[in-house]
């Protein structure tokens, strides 16, 4: 289990984590959302020791992460870092060679992430010959090409088309159900609601939300109700009391009553308006948890 | 290194000098492919053959010439001719022509000159060296001939003109052979440190690529800052100590193989003494090169942070002059044991007089622990910076921000 355990990081007099606080299971995919510079990146950049936190520690299986672990380490920069003369193949080797591999199954690993990934490349072309989808796969791969322990990515899937996105989330659900644990950061919600077991929400450098996707649901699944109503007439939800935040559109409806309780007296109302066609606690979207959790 | 109980079975830890040769071994691949890199190489090896040919080209048979003759020449004549010939280490070469076809054969280039009497006829200016064999076998068969006419015993005449050399004895004999070796040396020097300047930039711009294409954050998970630097320092000097082989060996061949110039045999146990001192030289100023890239993240930003190191390696070629031209004075002793001097102004001091084992062994730990100091700096400094992605950064901030990242020396 990698635990990042009451870590704390100041810029200056600015404090950039404070008291942070999570964990990530083998075989766990874990996303990490959060607005612009809420603490992302330091943390992940804490986790690969390229910053030394004040305060705490990350630990991977009770472990202090030292340099022997962190060679194990899969990461994926948030500002992308190739050699851009180097053709990928031999980059690819390089840094799995760097990780302790031999140079002949380092090379070998290289070319089938390259072809798994499917980076579309001349074999001659130097890395800043491909285009930056490409770029991004070969990013990709130089965290995959060792066979990591842990993955850490930093924003894998932003600037990707979506073809390229299914791809890397199919190598990365494989590595998950290996065993690794998965943790990457995105302001794709939607995407981490699809990929993730778990998500930990960081806001201004402490996690106000974490544990799996369906648990926070839960928390949150009483709170909205949806009616839809055949035939209503535009205006219909004034007819209901009880309710507020409504926003109606056509026939459907989305509206917050004032207690969980009301919801039976609030389907008796509808009832009258017309035949309910669909009536119930909506499954809140992850960007919704994300907005209560930060404003919260 | 500890293990931990890892999953990675498979993949073992690099010890800390496997890394810095990968490091070293990626340095030199990706310059042998670099394209720019090869076309650099490239002129320089035409321009060595160039300068090489175009010397065998104008040198060789530049001492060989053909001379048309009108009527007869005796025998002294054409003996000056050979022994005048080959004073200069040439050949002249007679035949015998009649005037008008020897002209022409002066127009068209067959004849270097026609001699006609009295007089010598060329195309536009006499060749100095053939001018010289003409008159000088002129004079010696004109004065034979007035002396057999004049009556004088040839023999006693001789005898009266034979004037023993004067002797020479020299108070100081080896002052000027030292000075020759130190000219020799400096020179040396200097090529090594053309090189060193141009390597030395290799050095500060593969620094500067690190960071701009923020490949940096990847290697700092797995390689320390003073190990990369340790790699990519060893492995461009292996290319430039390959490079100064190539260029200078190839010169030095083609001259030799030609006998262009002649080389005195103390040049070879001089360049010698250079090549070590080169060795220790460039690795600090390489290293001084690698810590000021590790203050700017940005290739227009090198320039003016690498500036005040190139002045090192200038003010180190400067102190060796001094050392030239007095060899045994307190500078020189103390200057060739100071670390970043010691490099340029030892070999050459070494060459003139002879330096006690003490002072060298000084000089050179002197010189390792300045590298090792500066290797270390430049490490803690880059990795204060490594996060930067843009504006130069001072020395102290850098140095204080070190602390708060990873890979620094006092990390394990």
């Amino acid at each position: 289990m990698l635990v990042v355990d009451h870590v704390s990081k100041s810029f200056g007099a600015k404090r950039v984590l404070d008291d942070l606080v999570f964990a990530i299971k083998p075989g766990e995919m874990f996303g990490f959302c959060g607005a612009n510079g809420a603490g992302k990146t330091t943390t992940m950049r804490v986790i690969l020791g390229l910053l030394t936190p004040e305060a705490g520690q990350v630990t991977w299986n009770g472990t202090k992460v030292d340099r022997e672990i962190r060679r194990t380490i899969g990461y994926m920069p948030e500002e992308r870092g190739l050699y851009p003369k180097m053709r990928p193949v031999d980059q690819l080797q390089y840094f799995g060679q760097l990780h302790g591999m031999t140079a002949a199954s380092a090379r070998k690993s290289a070319e089938e992430w390259i072809e798994r990934l499917g980076v579309k490349m001349e074999a001659k072309d130097p890395l800043d010959k491909l285009s930056l989808g490409n770029q991004q796969k070969v990013q990709l791969a130089s965290a995959l090409v060792f066979d990591p322990a842990i993955l850490v990515l930093d924003e894998p899937f932003s600037g990707l088309d979506p073809v390229a996105v299914d791809a890397l989330a199919d190598g990365l659900l494989e590595k998950a159900k290996a065993g690794v644990p998965v943790i990457f950061s995105s302001h794709q919600l939607d995407l981490v609601e699809r990929l993730c077991d778990s998500v930990g929400i960081i806001n201004n450098g402490t996690m106000v939300a974490t544990g799996p996707v369906d648990e926070l649901r839960a928390k949150e699944s009483r709170k909205r109700l949806e009616i839809v109503i055949t035939g209503a007439q535009p205006g219909w939800t004034e007819q209901l009391s009880g309710v507020s935040a409504i926003s109606e559109t056509g026939t459907r409806a989305l509206m917050t009553p004032d207690s969980p309780e009301m919801s039976q007296q609030i389907l008796a109302e509808a009832m009258k308006i017309g035949p309910i066609e669909r009536f119930g606690w909506r499954t809140p979207p992850l960007t919704e948890i994300f907005r209560e959790a930060i404003v919260a | 290194m500890s293990t931990h109980g890892t999953q990675r079975e498979t993949v073992a830890a690099r010890p800390a000098m496997s890394l810095i040769w990968l490091v070293a071994k990626r340095e030199i691949t990706s310059k042998l492919k670099d394209k720019t890199y090869l076309i650099s190489i490239g002129f320089f090896i035409v321009l060595i053959l160039a300068v090489v040919g175009i010397n065998v080209a104008t040198n060789s048979g530049s001492n060989d010439f053909t001379v048309g003759v009108v009527g007869q020449t005796s025998q002294t004549f054409q003996q000056a001719i050979k022994s005048g010939a080959d004073q200069f280490d040439g050949k002249v070469t007679l035949e015998y022509t009649n005037e008008a076809d020897g002209k022409t054969k002066v127009k068209n280039g067959d004849f270097d000159a026609l001699v006609v009497g009295d007089t010598i006829i060329t195309k536009d200016t006499l060749n100095t060296t053939l001018g010289a064999v003409l008159q000088g076998a002129n004079k010696a068969a004109k004065t034979q001939q007035q002396i057999e006419s004049s009556g004088i015993d040839p023999q006693k005449l001789d005898q009266a003109l034979t004037v023993p050399p004067m002797q020479t004895q020299a108070l100081n004999p080896d002052a000027k052979t030292n000075f020759e070796r130190g000219i020799i040396a400096i020179i040396a020097v200097g090529v090594a440190y053309g090189m060193l300047m141009i390597v030395g930039q290799f050095v500060a711009q593969g620094v500067v690529e690190e960071k701009s294409s923020r490949v940096i954050e990847l290697l700092m998970a797995v390689v320390k800052p003073w190990q990369l630097l340790t790699g990519k320092l060893i492995g461009l000097g292996i290319l430039g100590i390959l490079q100064l082989v190539l260029v200078v060996g190839l010169g030095l061949a083609g001259v030799l193989s030609f006998n262009l110039i002649a080389v005195p045999s103390a040049a070879v146990g001089v360049v010698l003494q250079v090549v070590p001192w080169f060795i220790l030289g460039y690795t600090l100023f390489a290293a001084f090169f690698a810590l000021a890239a590790s203050l700017v993240s940005r290739q227009e930003d090198l320039g003016s942070a690498v500036m005040p190191v190139t002045l090192v390696p200038i003010f180190a070629f400067f102190a060796a002059f001094q050392v030239v031209s007095s060899p045994n004075s307190t500078f020189a002793t103390i200057i060739s044991m100071v670390p970043g001097f010691s490099p340029t102004t030892m070999p050459v001091r070494a060459v003139m007089v002879s330096v006690p084992i003490w002072q060298y062994v000084i000089a050179v730990i002197l010189q390792v622990i300045a590298i090792v100091l500066v290797v270390r700096l430049a490490g803690r400094v880059y990795a204060g910076s490594m996060l930067r992605t843009s504006g130069k950064i001072k020395l102290k901030d850098a140095l204080k921000q070190s602390k708060e990242t990873a890979g620094t020396p006092a990390q394990a």
